[in-house]
């Protein structure tokens, strides 16, 4: 979960809080993602337990994070609707919302972040009209960026996440060389991607923020722009393909080439061309280190003590040991904080020697460090597919953990 | 077409959906060209959908409610409702749809509709054949 979607849930968890919405009722999450680790976390900051986390997902059913146990969403029915509230931080929103209903669920619902502003099941007036706005606002941005590039093919990668971004690029060159494409403009949401970008060496970027990025991607939809491709892998909401993996297997990886960009199998993805060197601020030993990296915006987390484990084990030996973090995150307990550009990691990661993360995108961009790597995958199941995260998200190459 | 004409265009589809109450369906297919053999296997595969899954309603399940919506005169079937459409109205409801995801009933007969639908790519690659796509991502 990234720092604004993070504060805006904690803001609708405060005024919950605030109105007594919370008080005295049976707490239910909808959908176990690492959004609502982090909602069942505030919660239990604030002193309200949450009562089950609710999932389609049977494989999840029966598990637990921390004390609160995943169930189907059948079991609601056993406790009073008017004594209950169903929270939801998922960018499926609106079906789950529309299966509580659909099962005669009474109580309240309460989106508690807008991760989706692409759904809404109504046909009201004011719905429409709302929408109508939303979709004239990315047709500003859309003719602001057309009036700087006027011929360019844009790309829009529409989710502020740098693995995806970091595919999308790689995987631009041999589109543009099948379609003929000379020029392009690279729209991207937030500074990380555009930290990608320009490890890529991406002439025109074009930098707005996710409410922006929403607003240019439904207005690209609504008027069907012809030059242009929507880099992702399942968004927009019109890009279904993510369900082909209900029934069948794709890589990650795989899934840009044939489904995104309509590659053949002999397709190439490019490596980045402007990484830079570690400039060491840090005094870290080289080959002597470790970098780890324990955040994901979303994946599920990974244990602490699986960390500790691994702080212990190498400090033991000797080693310095490193947390990757960003502005809003704090190292681990027992190692010190390591905030680079992205454009470092590489070589940061090679000086040190040794680098364990959770499967996320910072993974993508040291595919190419030449050190002892290793990921570390929960073991559960990417999205809404059957299919488990380490094998949608394999690293060839990588030594990999799957945290049981 | 101007952005004006589109916006009259997504009206036009919401008040042709308000109208014809396709809000109480469980799950529309809405077939947007002439393409009689796509059709006809989109169809059989939407019976296919339809015939088994049921609604849940309260404490009992019910028939789910379908229909499909075609430019095509092609198929009609015991278990869902058949509805001919014009190109004019077909193109609409994918304004519409392009506007915002205003239902999650609505499956649109097609690889490449509505825009940034990419199961086409899947195919054109040549890793997977029509059958199961429309097994695996459309139904």
């Amino acid at each position: 979960m990234d720092k604004i979607l993070r504060q805006e849930m904690k803001k609708s968890i405060s005024l919950l809080i605030r109105n007594g919405s919370l008080y005295k009722r049976n707490i239910f999450c909808f959908g176990h993602c690492n959004a609502t680790e982090e909602m069942i976390g505030y919660l239990d900051d604030n002193g309200f337990n949450v009562t089950a986390i609710l999932d389609n997902n049977k494989t999840k059913q029966g598990m637990y994070f921390k004390s609160v146990k995943i169930c189907d969403p059948k079991i609601i029915d056993k406790y009073d609707h008017t004594e209950s509230i169903v929270l939801i931080a998922a960018r499926a929103y609106e079906s789950m919302a529309g299966q509580l209903r659909k099962m005669g669920y009474r109580g309240d619902i309460v989106k508690v972040v807008d991760f989706n502003s692409f759904e809404e099941y109504s046909l009201s007036e004011e719905v429409f009209r709302i929408k109508k706005e939303r979709v004239k606002r990315g047709l500003i941005t859309l003719d602001a960026i057309r009036s700087r590039y006027v011929h360019e093919h844009l790309v829009i990668c529409p989710y502020n996440a740098i693995g995806d971004v970091y595919h999308a690029l790689s995987f631009l060159p041999e589109y543009c060389a099948k379609n003929y494409i000379s020029e392009t403009v690279v729209a991207v949401t937030g500074n990380a991607c555009r930290q990608v970008g320009e490890m890529f060496d991406t002439k025109n970027l074009w930098v707005i923020d996710r409410t922006q990025m929403d607003e240019l991607v439904q207005a690209v939809i609504f008027i069907r722009e012809k030059n242009c491709i929507i880099a992702h892998h399942d968004r927009p909401y019109t890009n279904d393909a993510i369900k082909y993996l209900d029934k069948n297997y794709l890589s990650f990886t795989d899934f840009y080439k044939y489904s995104v960009y309509g590659l053949g199998k002999d397709a190439v993805p490019a490596v980045p061309t402007k990484n830079r060197p570690f400039d060491n601020k840090f005094n870290m030993k080289k080959s002597k280190a470790l970098i780890l990296s324990p955040y994901a915006k979303s994946m599920v987390n990974i244990p602490e003590e699986y960390w500790s484990r691994v702080i212990k084990e190498y400090t033991k030996n000797g080693f310095q040991v490193y947390t990757n973090t960003t502005a809003d995150e704090m190292p681990l307990e027992g190692t010190e904080p390591l905030n680079i550009p992205l454009n470092q990691m590489v070589s940061a990661a090679e000086y040190a020697g040794h680098f364990i993360g959770i499967r996320s995108g910072l993974c993508d961009i040291l595919n190419t460090a030449r050190c002892r790597k290793t990921v570390v995958f929960p073991d559960c199941y990417y999205s809404t597919t059957n299919v488990k995260v380490h094998e949608f998200f394999r690293m060839p190459g990588w030594e990999q953990v799957v945290y049981r | 077409m101007n952005y004006h004409e589109k916006f009259n265009q997504a009206e036009q589809a919401r008040n042709y959906w308000l109208k014809n109450s396709l809000y109480q369906y469980d799950y529309i297919l809405m077939l947007p060209h002439h393409n009689t053999r796509l059709n006809y296997i989109l169809c059989e595969a939407f019976e296919r959908k339809v015939k088994t899954e049921k609604r849940p309603c309260q404490d009992i399940c019910k028939e789910v409610r379908a229909l499909v919506l075609s430019v095509d005169n092609i198929k009609e079937s015991n278990f869902y409702t058949f509805k001919l459409i014009t190109e004019e109205v077909a193109e609409n409801i994918l304004t519409l749809y392009g506007m915002y995801r205003f239902t999650d009933n609505l499956i649109i007969g097609d690889f490449e509709l509505s825009y940034g639908r990419k199961i086409k790519n899947l195919l054109d690659c040549g890793i997977t054949s029509e059958t199961n796509i429309i097994e695996s991502v459309l139904f």
